[in-house]
This record gives C-alpha cells, sequence and structure tokens, in this order.
C-alpha cells in the first residue's frame, strides 16, 4: 500500500480540547496517520476533538468509513467530535451520509471551540 | 474467499471501506490545481471525484422493477454510522484473484454481473445503467423458509476501482 498523502497534526487548546488539522488526501489508506493524531490527541483529559478540514484536498467513501471508525473509537472514550473546514461538497456528502448527526459542523474554528466550550 | 474480522479487531485499511482496493487506491490523475490549504479560492469548488458521490437525498426514489418486489423503501431515509449498524457495520472478505487482474478490471466485472453473483434465489435489480451513484437497487433476498425479504440499497459512491453501498431504514444490516 502507497504511503499516504496527508498530515494531521494536533494542537491542544487548553486541558479538554484538541484540534487536528488535516492537510491532504483522506483514504482509508491513512488510517494509520488519523489513528496517530487521534492518540495524540487523547491524553485521557480530551473531551472533544475538532477536525479542521480546511486542508483537505480529496476525500473518497474508504476516508468517510475512517471518520466513522473515529466516531466509534471517540464514542467508547466518551469524546465528542465537531469538524469546520468542510467545501460545500464534503459537507453535502456529510449530510448524505449523516455523519453530520455525531459529527457537529462548524463554518470556523473560532465557532468550533465556542461549540467546544458550551 | 476470508472473512475477516470485524473493526474491533481488525487494524488494516480494509476495515472501513467496503471495499479493500478502494484502502490502498490511489486517487485518479487530474489537471486541476490542489485545493489545498494555500488554495482557499478552489475550496468550493467540486473536488475531482465528485462525480463519484452521489448527490444529497432527503429520502429514496424508487422505480419499479420488472421481476423485484423490493420497492417498499421507496421513502424511507438512508441509515448512517449515528443509526447503528451494529456489529454488521462492516466486513471485510478477502479472496486472492490473481495477480493479472488489475483492480480496475475486477470492479468493472463486479459492476456489470454484481446482479448474476447472488445466491439462488435472491434478486439484484440495479438501474440499467449499471451500478452509478445515487442508484437504488432492490433486493429480493431468499431467508429461509420460502420466505423473501424485500429491501433495497442506495449507491453511495462509485469509482473504477470501488463502490460502495448504503442502507436504507429497515434494512437488516441497519441496525
Amino acid at each position: 500500500m502507497s504511503a499516504p498523502a496527508i498530515t494531521m497534526d494536533v494542537r491542544r487548546i487548553g486541558d479538554e480540547v484538541a484540534v487536528v488539522d488535516i492537510k491532504g488526501e483522506v483514504t482509508a489508506a491513512c488510517e494509520p496517520v488519523l489513528m496517530s493524531a487521534y492518540e495524540s490527541a487523547s491524553d485521557g483529559r480530551t473531551s472533544r476533538l475538532v477536525l479542521n478540514f480546511a486542508g483537505l484536498e480529496y476525500m473518497n467513501s474508504g476516508g468517510i468509513g475512517m471518520l466513522v471508525t473515529l466516531l466509534v473509537r471517540a464514542n467508547r472514550q466518551r469524546q465528542q467530535l465537531a469538524a469546520y473546514g468542510l467545501s460545500d461538497h464534503y459537507r453535502e456528502i456529510f449530510e448524505l451520509t449523516r455523519l453530520d448527526e455525531a459529527i457537529t459542523i462548524y463554518d470556523s474554528e473560532e465557532s468550533a471551540l465556542n461549540g467546544a466550550a458550551r | 474467499m476470508t472473512e475477516t474480522a470485524g473493526p474491533d479487531r481488525v487494524r488494516s485499511a480494509e476495515q472501513i471501506g467496503l471495499s479493500a482496493r478502494e484502502a490502498a487506491a490511489t486517487p485518479p490523475p487530474h489537471n486541476e490545481p490542489a485545493a489545498g490549504p494555500d488554495a482557499p479560492s478552489n475550496r468550493n469548488g467540486p473536488p475531482r471525484n465528485a462525480t463519484s458521490w452521489a448527490k444529497k437525498v432527503e429520502r429514496l426514489e424508487v422505480n419499479p422493477r420488472d421481476g423485484v418486489r423490493g420497492t417498499n423503501v421507496a421513502g424511507r431515509r438512508l441509515t448512517g454510522p449515528v443509526q447503528g449498524f451494529g456489529k454488521m457495520w462492516q466486513k471485510s472478505y478477502r479472496m486472492k484473484a490473481g495477480s493479472q487482474i488489475e483492480p480496475e478490471q475486477a470492479i468493472a466485472t463486479w459492476k456489470e454481473h454484481f446482479p448474476e453473483f447472488w445466491p439462488k434465489g435472491n434478486r439484484f435489480a440495479g438501474a440499467l445503467t449499471g451500478i452509478k451513484p445515487g442508484d437504488v437497487a432492490l433486493l429480493d433476498l431468499a431467508i429461509g423458509g420460502g420466505v423473501k425479504l424485500s429491501t433495497g440499497v442506495f449507491v453511495l459512491y462509485a469509482d473504477a476501482e470501488s463502490f460502495t453501498l448504503m442502507t436504507p431504514q429497515g434494512h437488516m444490516f441497519a441496525g
């Protein structure tokens, strides 16, 4: 399997919130990168993960499936997932797959973080 | 063909995508500039695989097809991961097809002949155009004792190397 063309950098915002900056192509092949980022972002205190899709270049249905796995793992840890930076197209895909019912979508990082603070 | 363990046990990338090949798929070449973080003006344009995705639907629309009942899925909503797949939300199967077969060949054959691959007594009725994003394929399934179960599936995604089906409310995989 070829190396995934993606990077995911984790930023901590306070004790309980982490932002994952996703840049590149989200397919099932990038699962190790995402899960590594998830483990980095989850230090036992993290109650909310914010996914930044502003750098998303491409995503296929394998990528959506991978987000489902992330969702399952986050739910097991009682963590909430939020997202921002989605293009109109991928926002529609989130709605079509009803992922938006589990991963709250915001227009900006500020609103995502404000939502996290609620 | 072998069945791979479910999501609790599988660590490979194939665990999610309903298509193992898709996990390793390199996105098709394209001439459009990358819509990366340095090119925000392109972000609201369609991605290069936009036509591989189905358009958003609120409820399924179904055209009756000869020889299959299954129209009972008309008007139903799709079920996503939030609504629950239970332990059936993902299954991975692997088989050796030989080194001479390219992924595009395998998927093309699968798409063309998918209705023929069902066990005796079962019927899969897709669109005449084949498996295309947004299609609703109707299913009549023999579940034993002479009983038939009628349902359908929505084609969420289809490209040269994969296709993904999504279940509506009431489907036995829909949790």
